[in-house]
């Protein structure tokens, strides 16, 4: 009766776990795609899986998230087997997208007032601001998803180096512009609001703009590059 | 809420109080007591009631002071009438004189009520109804019973219309 | 038109909600209670997703400028249109000059606490990303993208002054949902619901639940008895939608509702289901609530009945509405 975590047999052609579907209430389907943490390959399959469910015809929307699926319905189909069977079988089946996004490069100030945690990096990490800085604009960063708030980025590729747990307090508002590393992740924040994730830096870029027919700077599949603009200590 | 035709005692288009205060003028200066009226969904009935105030006032030699709204004719020499109409059900359903989200009952009979205040409710599923009082007047009994299931055009309540123009002027 | 007197905060603009925007980052947001948005805006003739006035902090006062209909549904809010006394879940005719005046919620008549205000072809926002509900957190849409303020002045889309007036008996009449005395509403487990011990999915289905006061548009905090995972769970972040039962690290669950974020991190124990969101939207602060288990085809079932009671409403309405003009 309770469809909770339904894993298929693996299918023989794949090399992947199962990926494992789930039911949000009677709006929305969940895929994810098990295995270890935030794999940009699996990734890359998830968007493909999104690019095709979208026009499927219970389906309103295809958004992926970290490794992961969610179909949202026009309308709750009666037959959710037979979506469940189409879904898992497409993702088995479906060719990963290349990475071939655009690459947009964001001029950061670190530390400072716009970068409040970053003593907090340094006292967790044991590296000073310039090698955390260093290591945090080195690489270039996929655009995996977008969530959270309007036209903010979960971003993959941090350098684990530089990992820093959630605060066990949030912050009840970081301004927009705000790069926090929370975890193994890093991220900015597109407009005001709280935040658990550590802030080393800020940057001035409209990542959102309602009036506009694409209102988000970025999609799944662009990449962020962290340019040093200057370092506050 | 104004005057909807689930009152029934007056359409959209009639305007009961104007009607029977016209009436009321030409019976003045006649014999007659009583006069009924019976239309489709209207029933409207004028009685000459004794008013002991204007006759008192009609044996007295001085001229009695106005105030801005009283009518000289009406209060020097005609006895105040009242008229009685029926409210009749503008819908099939079931009559309902408490809201089902209150305890007490929308009017009380003898209360004196403005034009569109709501009197009752007619349930028809899920919508209730307005039955809204024609003009300015007061609440009579009731001539159906709370809960009962009424037809179109049954009568529901006695409804004593306030011609008098001082009174619809306050409305 | 309507001046607003007096407000609290977070009365907002909403309609049926934003759809079509998650991988933009951009939640449905939407009415706390769609059933009694839609109902209202049936009231008045309009098209049932028009945009109206949620009002969830009493007491509000309104002027209106111009006459016009209006209908209030929701909340049974002891309003009163200058000294005459409202009857709740009923369109109204106001002229220009008179005062809406919405007091506290009676929750003895009608356990609710949110209300709304309709008016003829809704409120006239602009439309932003197909919709004119209120995105707080991207701070656009509904009016201005912020709640409202006193000084503030609502349009109609149409101006119509009917008189027209009817009412309707609200859907919990219809389509009550109680357990052992408490309101309740129906959820389907979610992924994570297998990795709770026995004893927490018992917990989930056989205790009470309170609404505490840290409970809004975004989520709904409840209080109860924990839930422990089985192991500590890790999630990655995923999309959720309103209704989804979170379970943070204290065990004490959260329901996020209609500005929730279109992507979370903690494990999901159960989704409330569409057709009882807005039960639980009108639910006041400190009450005690129910989960019911369910399972795919009741859940569908209670959607259609939902959508059965509003189309009996719209035809019924419909019926009265074109009764008058021909008479």
């Amino acid at each position: 009766m309770a469809r909770t975590r339904d894993a298929l047999p693996p299918m023989t052609a794949l090399e992947d776990a199962a990926p494992v579907f789930s039911l949000l209430g009677t709006t929305a389907a969940l895929l994810e795609a098990p295995g270890p943490a935030m794999d940009l390959p699996r990734q890359q399959r998830i968007w493909a899986l999104a690019q095709l469910a979208r026009h499927w015809p219970e389906v309103q929307e295809a958004v992926p998230g970290m490794n992961n699926l969610m179909l949202t319905f026009k309308q709750a189909p009666r037959d959710i087997d037979s979506l469940r069977e189409r879904l898992v079988l497409a993702w088995a089946e479906v060719t990963p997208l290349p990475l071939q996004g655009r690459v947009i490069e964001l001029p950061v100030v670190y530390g400072g007032e716009g970068g409040p945690h970053m003593a907090d990096v340094v006292a967790h990490t044991g590296l000073g601001v310039d090698d955390i800085v260093a290591l945090h604009s080195a690489p270039l960063y996929p655009v995996y998803a977008l969530g959270s708030h309007p036209g903010y980025c979960y971003l993959g590729g941090m350098d684990p180096r530089i990992a820093t747990p959630r605060r066990q307090a949030p912050v009840l508002r970081i301004p927009g512009g705000s790069v926090s590393i929370g975890g193994f992740q890093t991220g900015v924040s597109a407009s005001p609001g709280p935040s658990g994730w550590n802030t080393i830096g800020s940057t001035q870029m409209c990542f959102f703009d309602p009036t506009q027919a694409m209102p988000a700077l970025l999609q799944p599949g662009d990449s962020i590059r962290f340019r040093v603009e200057k370092v506050i200590r | 809420m104004k005057p909807s035709p689930s009152s029934q005692a007056c359409g959209p288009a009639f305007d009961v109080a104007q009607w029977a205060g016209q009436l009321e003028a030409c019976l003045r200066g006649t014999d007659i007591a009583l006069l009924e009226v019976q239309a489709p969904g209207v029933c409207l009935r004028l009685q000459r009631v004794p008013d002991p105030h204007v006759m008192d006032k009609a044996a007295r030699t001085l001229p009695v002071p106005l105030n801005e709204t009283s009518d000289t004719a009406s209060v020097l020499t005609a006895p105040a009438a009242r008229a009685i109409c029926q409210v009749r059900a503008g819908s099939v359903g079931r009559l309902r004189l408490v809201h089902p989200l209150r305890s007490q009952a929308l009017v009380q009979p003898g209360q004196a009520v403005r034009m569109g205040q709501v009197l009752a409710l007619l349930q028809i599923g899920a919508v209730l109804l307005p039955v809204t009082a024609p003009c300015a007047g007061r609440v009579g009994q009731w001539l159906a019973q709370d809960g009962a299931l009424v037809g179109y055009g049954d009568p529901l309540l006695d409804f004593t219309t306030d011609t008098d123009k001082e009174a619809r002027d306050a409305d | 038109m309507i001046e607003v007197l007096r407000t609290g905060a977070l009365n907002t603009v909403q309609d049926l909600g934003r759809y079509g925007c998650l991988g933009w980052g951009v939640g449905t947001s939407g009415a706390m209670d769609n059933l009694a948005l839609s109902a209202g805006n049936i009231l008045l003739g309009n098209a049932p997703g028009c945009a109206a006035l949620e009002v969830q902090v009493f007491p509000l006062r309104l002027r209106f400028l111009a006459d016009c209909d209006f209908a209030l549904t929701g909340a049974d809010a002891d309003a009163q249109l200058d000294d005459l006394p409202l009857l709740p879940w009923a369109s109204h005719s106001a002229r220009a000059g008179q005062v809406l005046r919405l007091g506290l919620p009676d929750v003895a008549a009608l356990y609710r606490s949110r209300a709304y205000l309709c008016l003829p072809g809704g409120v006239d926002v602009p439309m932003v990303l197909n919709s004119r509900s209120t995105q707080l957190r991207g701070a656009f849409g509904g009016l201005a993208g912020r709640a409202l303020k006193t000084g503030d002045v609502l349009r109609a889309a149409q101006a119509r002054c009917d008189g027209a007036a009817l009412a309707l008996l609200p859907p919990e009449l219809a389509l009550p949902l109680h357990c052992e005395g408490s309101p309740a509403v129906r959820v389907l487990p979610a992924a994570e619901y297998d990795c709770y011990t026995a004893a927490s999915q018992a917990s989930l289905w056989q205790s009470e639940w309170t609404i505490t006061p840290q409970s809004d548009r975004y989520g709904f905090r409840l209080t109860g008895q924990a839930l422990q995972p089985k192991v500590p769970l890790e999630m990655r972040s995923h999309g959720i939608v309103p209704g989804v039962i979170q379970v943070p690290p204290d065990g004490q669950p959260i329901v996020q509702m209609r500005d929730a974020q279109p992507t979370g991190g903690y494990p999901k124990i159960g989704t409330v289901i569409e057709a009882d969101l807005w039960r639980l939207g009108q639910m006041p602060i400190g009450s005690r609530i129910r989960f019911l288990e369910t399972g795919w085809d009741e859940a569908l079932h209670a959607q259609a009945q939902l959508q059965g009671w509003l189309a009996d409403v719209q035809g019924q309405v419909q019926l009265q509405q074109g009764r008058r003009g021909r008479a």
